[in-house]
C-alpha cells in the first residue's frame, strides 16, 4: 500500500529477491515541469502564462498577508503534491496534517536531506546502527546522496556510496569558512557545522541528468536530479514482477477466521467501486496516517480492539530567518541548488542548564534564499511594500533560513482514533490529537537561543522577531503509532515491522518508529524498508517465493 | 463587473502599480488585477479604516506609500493591504514586470549599497 518513500525501497529489494510486488496506490499523476530548460531567472519569460504557473489559474495562489506565514511559496501546481482524499476525511485537534495521494507520496515535495540515524538515536529501536547502517549504503547507491565527512559527522553516521557534495554557494561558503576560523568556540558550545547530506546527483544516471544549477528546486527539479519516490517507482514499473495499481485507496485488510491477512479492501477513486485484492502478505506503507487509518478500520472490522493508536509524534520545526552582514549588496544566486547546502547539529548541553531542557541532539538545516517567490517575504516586514522591496533587493544575497528541528518522543494523549460516520454512506473520520509539552515553550526558547549564537558566531544574526514556529504538522515527520519493539504488547509490531494484532501484515513506513530524533526521518524510512524486505524475504524462502 | 466598478479598478491598480515600481501598470497587470477580484481572491474594503486608505490612495496617488506603511503596522491583514501584496504578487509573476520587481534600478542600489558599507 502506498508509493511513498519505504515503498518503494521495500519493492525494490523484494524484487532483487525474486517476489512478486502488487503496488496499490491512489498515484495521482502530477504534470510535468514546463520548460525544463529553462533556469530560475528566465523563467516567467519562457512560460506561455506565466501568472498562472505562479499563481494558479484563478491567481489564488498568491500568499496574501493573513493566509500563511511561510516564507517560501509554492506556485500552486505543487500545491497538488497535498492534496488529501475526501474518502479519508480527518479531524485534527492540535495537528495541522498534512497528506498526499500523488505518485511517490508526501516525499515528492521533500528537500532531499538524506540524514542517517546515529547509535544515539537508534537508542529505543529494537535494532542498532551496524544493522542499519549497510542498508543506509544501499538505498545511496540507488538513489545517490551527496555530503563529505566532516565534523557533521560527529551526529550523522557516514555510510557506503556517498557522492561529492555539489559546489557550495559563495554565502554558504562564507559559513562555512567562518566556522572553520571558529571551530574550537563552535564546538566548545556543542555546536558542528558540515556539508548537508542530500538525494542529489552530481551527475547524470539511470535516465536522470546531474545538477546544472537552474534554481528550480523548489518547484519540482525538471532534470530529475533530487531524488523522489516516483523516480524509482518509474523504475519498478519496467520490472515483469512488479505490478502498479493506481487510483485505489486502501480502507482495510481483509482477515480470515485465524486473523490473517488474505488481501486488502480498496475503493476506486474513480468511482468508488469497492475491489478486494487477494494477497498472502499485506505490506502497509501509507504513511503513518494512512496506515494508521487501514490498521484502525481493519481491527475494527474484524472485532478487534479499535482504540486510539497512542504515541504520534511529529518535529517540531522552527524557521529562523538571519542576514550575513559581509553579504549585503552581494546579489543573489537565482541559479543554483535552492535547497540546504550546510546543515548544523546541537548536541545535548549536558547538566547546562540543569535539569536539562533539551535532552535530544538538535537538526538545523541552513538554506540560503535564493530564486523565492518575493511577495510572501516582503509583506512580513512592518514598513510599506515599496520600501520593504528595496530592502529586500539589498539583502537577498545575504538572507538565509535555519530550519531548526526538534525531536519528539511517544506521549500518551497525541493519538489516531477512528470516529464512525454520523451518517450511513460517509466514510470513518481519522481524529488526530496531539499536544506538545509543558515545557516546549522553555525549550524553543533555549534552543532558539542556542541557534541565535551559534550564528551570531558564524558572522551571522537572526533577525528579530521573524523567527516562526511552524504548527505542529507541517514538518510531516509523522511517525510512532505501532512502534516496533522487542516487547510482544498489542497494537505494535516486532522488529522486523510485522503487525503483532494480526497475521501477514508488515508495516515499514513512519508508524514503526519508537523514536523520532530531529533529522529528517525519510532516510532511515527507505533504510529499514529495504532492511525489513530482506528479512521477509529471507524468512519466506525461495521456495515459498516462487 | 459594472463599467464603473471596472474603471475605479483601474485607477487603483495604476496608483499602487506606480507606488510599487514607479511605472504605470501594463494593460496585463490591470487585467489580471480585475480578474482577481471578479474572482473573489480578494474583496472590497469592509472596514473603515480600510475604506479610508483606499480613498486616500485613490484621490491622491503620491499619499499611495503613506497609506501602505500605516497598513503595514496597523493593518496588515486588511484589504487593502491584500490588494497591495496581491498586486506585487502579479508584478513578479509576469514577464513584462518581473524584473521591476526582482532587480532595483541599479542607480537606488549601488546608493543603498554605499550606505550599508558605511555600516559594515
Amino acid at each position: 500500500m502506498g508509493s511513498g518513500a519505504s515503498a518503494v525501497h521495500f519493492a525494490m529489494t523484494a524484487l532483487e529477491r525474486g517476489m512478486s510486488v502488487t503496488m496499490i496506490d491512489a498515484g495521482r499523476s502530477i504534470a510535468t515541469p514546463e520548460a525544463p530548460t529553462v533556469a530560475f531567472d528566465r523563467l516567467t519569460h519562457a512560460l506561455p502564462d506565466a501568472p498562472a504557473f505562479w499563481l494558479g489559474p484563478d491567481l489564488d495562489g498568491a500568499l496574501l498577508p493573513g493566509r500563511t506565514r511561510e516564507y517560501y511559496g509554492f506556485p500552486p501546481h505543487r500545491e497538488a503534491y497535498f492534496r488529501g482524499e475526501s474518502r479519508a476525511p480527518m479531524d485534527p485537534i492540535g495537528f495541522e496534517p498534512l497528506t498526499s495521494t500523488v505518485r511517490g507520496g508526501l516525499a515528492e515535495a521533500w528537500t532531499a536531506g538524506a540524514f542517517p540515524f546515529d547509535a544515539e538515536d537508534l537508542r529505543a529501536f529494537p535494532f542498532s546502527l551496524d544493522t542499519l547502517l549497510p542498508y543506509y549504503g544501499l538505498v545511496a547507491k540507488r538513489i545517490g546522496i551527496t555530503g563529505a565527512i566532516d565534523d557533521l559527522a560527529h551526529d550523522v553516521p557516514v555510510h557506503a556510496h556517498l557522492d561529492a557534495p555539489l559546489p557550495l554557494d559563495a554565502h554558504s561558503a562564507a559559513l562555512l569558512a567562518a566556522y572553520t576560523r571558529r571551530r574550537g568556540e563552535l564546538t566548545a558550545l556543542g555546536v558542528r557545522l558540515g556539508r548537508s547530506r542530500t538525494a542529489v546527483l552530481r551527475e547524470g544516471r539511470d535516465g536522470r541528468q546531474g545538477c546544472d544549477s537552474l534554481g528550480r528546486c523548489l518547484w519540482g527539479c525538471p532534470r530529475e536530479a533530487i531524488w523522489t519516490p516516483s523516480l524509482s517507482l518509474r523504475q519498478l514499473e519496467r520490472e515483469p514482477r512488479f505490478d502498479y495499481r493506481p487510483g485505489w485507496l486502501v480502507t482495510r485488510v481483509a482477515l480470515d477466521a485465524s486473523r490473517r491477512a488474505v488481501g486488502v479492501v480498496a475503493e476506486s477513486l474513480e468511482d468508488g467501486a469497492v475491489r478486494t485484492w487477494e494477497a498472502r502478505r499485506v505490506v502497509l506503507a501509507a504513511g503513518t496516517l494512512g496506515t494508521s487509518r487501514i490498521v484502525l478500520s481493519t481491527l475494527r472490522h474484524h472485532g478487534g480492539d479499535a482504540s486510539p493508536l497512542e504515541g504520534l509524534m511529529d518535529n517540531r520545526q522552527v524557521l529562523v530567518p538571519f542576514i550575513t552582514p559581509s553579504r549585503l549588496g552581494a546579489g543573489p544566486e537565482l541559479n543554483a541548488y535552492q535547497y540546504h547546502q550546510l546543515a548544523m547539529g546541537l548536541s545535548p548541553l549536558g547538566d547546562r542548564p540543569h535539569p536539562p531542557l533539551e535532552k535530544h541532539y538538535v537538526h538545523c538545516l541552513i538554506t540560503i534564499l535564493k530564486g523565492v517567490m518575493i511577495h510572501p517575504i516582503v509583506q512580513t516586514l512592518p514598513v510599506d511594500l515599496r520600501t520593504a522591496l528595496a530592502l529586500f533587493r539589498l539583502t537577498h544575497g545575504a538572507l538565509g533560513i535555519a530550519n531548526v528541528n526538534l525531536a519528539d518522543t511517544r506521549r500518551p494523549g497525541n493519538r489516531i482514533s477512528l470516529d464512525l460516520p454520523t451518517h450511513a454512506g460517509e466514510p470513518e473520520r481519522l481524529r488526530i490529537e496531539y499536544r506538545p509539552t509543558d515545557d516546549e515553550p522553555q525549550r524553543l526558547r533555549h534552543t532558539l537561543a542556542r541557534v541565535r549564537r551559534a550564528l551570531r558566531t558564524l558572522g551571522s544574526h537572526a533577525l528579530p522577531g521573524m523567527a516562526h514556529v511552524r504548527p505542529m504538522g507541517a514538518g510531516v515527520h509523522y511517525a510512532g503509532t505501532l512502534p516496533m519493539s522487542h516487547e510482544a504488547r498489542p497494537r505494535s509490531t516486532d522488529p522486523d515491522g510485522r503487525l503483532r494484532d494480526v497475521h501477514g501484515v508488515w508495516v515499514i513506513d513512519g508508524s514503526t518508529l519508537p523514536f523520532l530524533p530531529s533529522k529528517n526521518l525519510t532516510f532511515t524510512l527507505m533504510a529499514n524498508a529495504a532492511r525489513i524486505a530482506e528479512r521477509l524475504c529471507a524468512a519466506i524462502g525461495p521456495e515459498s517465493a516462487a | 463587473m459594472d463599467e464603473a466598478t471596472a474603471a475605479t479598478l483601474r485607477a487603483e491598480c495604476d496608483s499602487l502599480c506606480r507606488m510599487l515600481i514607479s511605472r504605470t501598470a501594463p494593460d496585463a497587470i490591470q487585467t489580471l488585477y480585475a480578474r482577481a477580484h471578479a474572482s473573489g481572491v480578494l474583496t472590497a474594503p469592509s472596514g473603515r479604516r480600510d475604506r479610508a486608505l483606499l480613498a486616500i490612495a485613490h484621490r491622491a496617488p503620491r499619499l499611495a506609500r503613506a497609506c501602505d506603511g500605516v497598513a503595514a503596522v496597523v493593518g496588515r491583514r486588511g484589504a487593502f493591504r491584500r490588494k497591495v501584496v496581491l498586486l506585487l504578487a502579479l508584478l513578479e509573476s509576469h514577464p513584462e514586470t518581473v524584473q521591476h520587481v526582482r532587480w532595483a534600478p541599479s542607480t537606488t542600489l549601488s546608493r543603498l549599497r554605499r550606505l550599508m558599507g558605511a555600516f559594515t
